[in-house]
């Protein structure tokens, strides 16, 4: 365990106001935007199909060109299999790594990322690299500007695979063309309790986005909270692939307005109100609590503050914790592994002292 | 709107196929859904697509590609329909024909649009030297797992993979 400082550090994507968001920051509802990009080296086999010498070579190729760009000039970079699990677990609830890239344990997975984990590339996961920008609010303009400008930095030093008609080449026939998927973690309850969201997720079908979990793809939702990406990759240029994805965004969030406003309404108004005070209550004193339990209490004490609720609490705070009370970022604050069942009395012990603040 | 496979029940279950730029909806009802292994997610995976387009009368696979294997990586077309994962850039020329039509499927367009890369990386076959010589120790233990295994035929083809490799080093 070697990451306890970066558990200890606020997440710099998901505070609020962002200096200059597309659009305003609305209720909390999108908590922040990612660009990813998909890239692999001409003339080397995927990772999936190269041993571990050949991946670690890769790894080597990546590192020496991130030491060119200026953006990436303060950044990290670890190889995981230098890491034990929990750190692994960690990048991977801080959203800098994906479920798959940290149970790998045969290959040559590694990761570069900035300090402010804005910026971080993950070398051998499906591809050679993924790279990803993630902004606070409804931003992914800002987050594709960066992204694209370290795109090109890492393209003078490293060939790209890329084809005449379909563009850039990834291992999964799903990610070729531009091998972009922009996404917003969207935190949606009042679609949820109002019983839209399945609609919702059969529309966006339609308008070729899809819903994913908050761990991304094959990863289940927590506390009402979704990940909205677009499903195409090939036949789209970037800009409108964003700008796309930005107005299906911006109309889910008038939905979720609306599926709020119903709440208010006197039918309902009473059962949603101490349905989230007891939340509060149970939040407030639990001595133990599992993390899935913990995200949904916090999750209705995120809408009782969009509500208009009092309660002690600020939004701010209340993003960080649903982060923080992940097991592995309970155990690299405190220092040592745990079981589960210390895990939980000291994710409740957590909770209790934030809400007290 | 009633399930494409029973053709019965009403379909609860939708998702977006693309066959001849077409977009094609494809609706299921749960308990097809179920037969086929397909939970309600609100997206499927490679794999499934491939297997549910299969069964609508979209046939991706035919015989006579199974025996088809990239030069540069070894992926037989088999193995691609499996997992869902090409092998490297090269077996976007070995496959291109059957990959095709399932990328028209998949992205209802067929050319890319957005940015390209630099000029230079355009010509894409065989490996660079540095990892010549990697590749072939990969090979070579690969070969003697084939002979530990009797399988021979498989063996043979390593064998002569190898003797490529090497000559070009
Ligand atoms: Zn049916
Ligand atoms: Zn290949």
């Amino acid at each position: 365990m070697i990451l306890g400082a970066l558990a200890k550090q606020e997440i710099n994507w998901l505070k609020s106001n962002p200096p200059a968001a597309d659009n305003v920051q609305e209720d909390g509802i999108v908590m922040s935007s990612r660009v990813r990009l998909a890239r692999n080296l001409s003339n080397q086999p995927f990772p999936l199909r190269a041993d571990r010498i050949l991946q670690l070579s890769t790894m080597d190729k990546v590192v020496s060109a991130v030491q060119s760009i200026n953006l990436l000039s303060n950044a990290y970079v670890h190889k995981l299999n230098d890491l034990d699990k929990i750190d692994r677990l960690l990048l991977m609830e801080r959203h800098l790594i994906s479920h798959e890239h940290a149970s790998n344990i045969n290959g040559g997975p590694g990761l570069v990322f900035t300090r402010d984990e804005t910026i971080s590339i993950m070398v051998n996961e499906e591809d050679h690299l993924r790279m990803q920008v993630i902004t606070p609010g409804l931003s992914p303009k800002i987050a594709w500007k960066t992204l694209n400008e370290i795109d090109d930095g890492l393209n003078e030093k490293l060939k790209f695979a890329f084809h005449p008609r379909w563009g850039y080449l990834t291992a999964c026939p799903t990610n070729i063309g531009t091998g972009m998927r922009v996404s917003c973690l969207m935190h949606l309850p009042g679609l949820v309790i109002t019983n839209e969201i399945e609609r919702l997720f059969n529309g966006l079908t339609r308008v070729g986005l899809t819903a994913r979990g908050f761990y991304g793809e094959g990863t289940k939702p927590l506390g009402d909270i979704f990940q909205i990406s677009n499903a195409v990759t090939l036949g789209k240029n970037e800009e409108s692939i964003i700008d796309d994805l930005g107005k299906v965004v911006n109309s889910i969030i008038r939905y979720e307005k609306g599926a709020r406003q119903k709440l208010l309404k006197d039918s309902l108004k009473e059962k949603v109100e101490d349905n989230i005070y007891r939340s509060y209550g149970i939040l407030s004193f639990a001595k133990s609590i599992e993390t899935e339990e913990a995200i949904q209490h916090i999750s209705k004490l995120k809408l009782g503050l969009s509500l208009k609720m009092k309660l002690a609490v600020k939004l701010d705070s209340i993003d960080q914790l649903i982060f923080t009370i992940q097991p592995a970022h309970l155990q690299e604050i405190v220092g040592r592994e745990l079981t589960a069942e210390q895990r939980d009395a000291t994710r409740a012990e957590l909770i209790r002292k934030s809400l007290i603040n | 709107m009633l399930c494409n496979i029973c053709k019965k029940n009403d379909a609860t279950i939708f998702f977006k196929g693309i066959f001849d730029n077409q977009v094609v909806k494809i609706n299921l009802c749960e308990e097809c859904a179920k037969k086929k292994g397909i939970e309600f997610k609100p997206e499927l995976s490679l794999p499934e697509i491939i297997a549910t387009l299969s069964d609508l009368g979209l046939p991706i696979v035919t015989e006579n590609k199974k025996t088809v294997k990239c030069k540069s990586c070894g992926l037989a077309y088999t193995e691609f329909k499996e997992r869902g994962r090409l092998g490297c850039a090269d077996c976007y020329n070995t496959f291109e024909s059957y990959l095709a039509p399932l990328i028209e499927r998949i992205h209802g367009k067929s050319k890319h649009t957005g940015k390209k890369t630099a000029p230079t990386t355009l010509e894409s076959t065989g490996y660079e030297k540095e990892g010549l010589s990697q590749q072939i120790s990969l090979l070579k233990k690969q070969l003697n797992e084939a002979v530990k295994s009797e399988e021979y035929e498989k063996a043979a083809e390593l064998r002569d993979k190898i003797r490529e490799l090497e000559k070009k080093q």
